[in-house]
């Protein structure tokens, strides 16, 4: 039984969105925006499914580093030691290009005021001008 | 007979046309393979998606109450999502998504629906529906060749909306399914409401199904309510990468066998030319011949 606990000191992490795997490995530790705070995930967890808000999730990889990503709404599934990230988008916080993420802010900006009563266009203005705001948070916080 | 000089000029002609069909074969190729590899992203997370939505569904044990699988026995206004190019030039690919399409709202209207309204993804479809007479709900245009998960979502919200408020009863989608680069399959599913056993099954062949209780923060219905949207716009999102990918290898098809035909043609041209060339040379000796004779 102790040899098992000893193997389990870390988590398989995916971090999946509709557009690609942004991350695949081990960590020694995942810390998560959910929806009713942060959540932190240690090995031998027990199984959870929460939704996330935008924000950042940090993981503690097993050296010791950090790797911070940008992720948008979307959920949360721990199971046996394996932690899956459901976002629409998640960005490596060291990739996030601050000009373009403002730019993108803007765009969505305009869009917002030439959708009118455009419901659908609405919408989608509104998620991108939140996603940009997230990055941008997210870098302003690592500097 | 032409004479060489119009020939040739012709021939000039289809030789440019050729550059350019071949260089639309060519930028269809290299598009072709970034929607393959859009297609194989999306995989991972749509399955573990499907799975996620399914262990949710069995431990809340009741899936009534949630309105995107409320399935209302009178049909009386459907709606269609057909999803086609913005641009022509790809054979028979645009023509079969809305020759389905009418199919589909033919039988709609059998079963008793009083209206069927279109959807048109792309601009391909949204004209020729228009031209036909038939009532577009709504178009989306300009997001075929690399759509993104925004733009899948953006249509998503807007059916899902006309569903939940009971502006339509039943939402079809109507698209070009990716066989392999020389099969395109036209594909019709339901989108709303959605099919109670799609979301209890196990999504994902790769992964072994979760046997064990999770704890849902929020509870497990609350989290089917929020999950069945995004499965929603990730069959939306599918459907169109399906499609793009679709488009442009009957695009490719359409292109290499227009590159093909122009080269025919030019041998053809080519063939003719020379012939025109020797029976002018023919002519003008027989003239200096007969003349010469005349003088004898």
């Amino acid at each position: 039984m102790s040899t098992q606990a000893a193997d389990r000191k870390r988590l398989a992490i995916r971090v999946l969105t509709p557009e690609g795997t942004v991350f695949s490995g081990q960590a020694a530790m995942i810390v998560a925006p959910s929806i009713a705070g942060e959540v932190g995930i240690l090995p031998r967890h027990q199984p959870i499914v929460a939704f996330l808000r935008p924000g950042e999730t940090r993981l503690k990889m097993l050296d010791d580093t950090e790797e911070v990503f940008a992720t948008t709404d979307g959920y949360m599934a721990v199971e046996e030691d394996r932690v899956l990230i459901l976002v629409e988008q998640a960005e490596k916080a060291g990739e996030i290009d601050a000009h373009r993420a403002q730019e993108a802010l803007r765009r969505a900006d305009e869009a917002l005021a030439a959708a009118g009563d455009d419901e659908a266009a609405v919408v989608a203005a509104t998620s991108a001008r939140r996603r940009a705001e997230n990055r941008l948070r997210v870098i302003e916080r690592r500097r | 007979m032409a004479s060489s000089r119009d020939i040739k000029r012709r021939i000039e002609s289809v030789r440019g046309t050729r550059k350019i069909t071949r260089a639309m074969e060519l930028v269809a190729s290299a598009r072709l393979r970034r929607a393959q590899e859009s297609i194989e992203s999306l995989r991972p997370y749509a399955s573990s998606m499907r799975r996620l939505m399914s262990q949710a569904a069995r431990q809340s044990g009741n899936l009534s109450g949630l309105p995107l699988l409320e399935d209302r026995e009178a049909v009386t206004r459907a709606a269609v999502i057909t999803v086609t190019g913005d641009r022509g030039l790809a054979g028979a690919f645009n023509v079969n998504v809305l020759r389905a399409g009418f199919g589909v709202a033919d039988e709609l209207t059998e079963a008793g629906a009083e209206e069927v309204v279109y959807v048109a993804v792309g601009k391909k479809g949204a004209g020729t529906l228009r031209f036909r007479g038939k009532s577009v709900a709504k178009s989306f245009e300009g997001l075929s060749s690399s759509p993104t998960f925004a733009d899948a979502a953006q249509v998503a919200e807007y059916v899902v909306n006309e569903f939940v408020e009971g502006r339509v009863d039943r939402v079809m989608v109507v698209y070009n399914a990716f066989k392999s680069i020389m099969e395109q399959k036209v594909t019709v599913e339901q989108l709303l409401p959605v099919d109670r056993s799609r979301v209890v099954e196990e999504g994902g062949e790769d992964q072994e199904p979760s046997r064990s209780l999770a704890i849902f923060e929020p509870a497990p219905e609350e989290l089917l309510a929020k999950l069945l949207p995004t499965y929603i716009d990730t069959t939306i999102y599918r459907a169109m990468l399906e499609s793009a990918a679709a488009e442009h290898a009957a695009r490719r098809t359409a292109m290499r066998n227009a590159t093909d035909n122009a080269g025919s043609l030019i041998d053809d041209l080519t063939l003719a030319m020379n012939r025109a060339r020797q029976s002018a040379i023919t002519q003008e000796i027989l003239e200096v011949v007969a003349g010469a004779d005349a003088l004898s």
